[in-house]
């Protein structure tokens, strides 16, 4: 028999369902930073970010009166939610584009790269953004997302070893592209 | 623990162990003060990569967003029942004006016809009760 699932969000869930608007409220601002975040770090800064947000709550709405307490977590539902409609984007853009995905992007320091260390933030979302998807979902997933281990693997459809790997790949890569940066924070 | 799944869980998870998956917690502590001068540069190392990360911040959603979504929510019967009830009233309020403005038209305009008719003599019953006296009655028939 599966373990139901404890899950904090699962009254305001089923309020929202009935149409209660404050528990609605409470959800979009508990619920929409931490999407628009996690859409904002898939597709950099596009104007996608906000309709993947709002078509996830939409998705969110629609299913709210069929919640079913105890299967999942609602926060996880959402996560997943909004990462479908991510990849469709990427795919989309990777059609459009003709170009295939990066497998591999570790490009190290570079000191001709240095007019953007102005701005760190923004060096950090262009090295997540030359990331593969799946190294940059991991680590939005873990790092930014602070989901834990198990949730993300399950999440991303794979095992707890594979996302440590994908999160360490990952990291690699970040600290080669931000290396000129380490030493300034 | 060993050096190899310590440095497996800090290259994954970063410098603060208590990001680490929370079954390792306890060991990772005892195996870094066990082997600190090995396991505090390790850390270290992670934790810088950790900053950096941190520099990247999401703007908060516009304002205009949260509207939208929240608008698409679900309502609650009692809001429909209320909406329904703002269209019904809608609805009648606007049939009784139609009415009103009826009675308005009859009220307003109709003296002024039969005014009008009166100046010309079509609607004046005096005339009409002259003219039923002048026509002659046909007793042929019956």
């Amino acid at each position: 028999m599966k373990e139901r699932v404890a899950d904090p969000d699962e009254a305001l869930v089923l309020l929202a369902g009935r149409g209660d608007q404050a528990a609605v409220r409470a959800l979009v601002a508990g619920k929409l930073p931490r999407l628009l975040a996690l859409a904002r770090r898939m597709l950099g800064d596009s104007a996608e970010v906000e309709d993947v947000a709002q078509e996830a709550f939409i998705k969110a709405w629609r299913f709210a009166p069929r919640w079913r307490p105890g299967e999942a977590k609602f926060d996880t539902w959402l996560h997943r939610v909004a990462l479908n409609l991510c990849y469709d984007r990427l795919r989309r853009r990777k059609r459009i584009s003709g170009e295939p995905p990066p497998d591999q992007v570790d490009e190290g320091p570079a000191p001709d790269r240095g007019l953007y260390a102005r701005d760190v933030g923004r060096r950090v979302g262009l090295a997540l953004a030359a990331l593969p998807d799946r190294q940059r979902e991991a680590i939005v997933l873990c790092h930014y997302q602070e989901l834990g281990n198990i949730e993300a693997a399950d999440l991303m459809g794979v095992s707890v070893e594979a996302l440590e790997s994908l999160l360490s790949r990952g990291r690699r890569a970040l600290r080669g592209a931000l290396a000129d940066l380490a030493a300034g924070v | 623990m060993d050096f190899a799944r310590f440095r497996t869980l800090a290259d994954a998870y970063g410098g603060d162990v208590t990001r680490w998956p929370a079954a390792d917690h306890d060991m990772a502590r005892a195996f870094a003060a066990a082997h600190a001068v090995w396991a505090q540069p390790c850390l270290a190392d992670a934790a810088a990569l950790d900053a950096l990360l941190r520099q990247s911040v999401v703007a908060p959603p516009a304002r205009a967003l949260r509207e939208r979504i929240t608008v698409a929510a679900p309502q609650t019967p009692a809001l429909h029942r209320a909406w329904r009830w703002l269209v019904g009233a809608g609805i009648g309020g606007v049939l009784t004006a139609a009415c009103a403005a009826g009675v308005f038209t009859g009220v307003a305009v109709a003296p002024l016809a039969l005014a009008e008719g009166y100046a010309n003599g079509q609607n004046d019953p005096a005339n009409d009760a002259a003219r039923f006296l002048r026509e002659p009655i046909d007793v042929t028939e019956g």
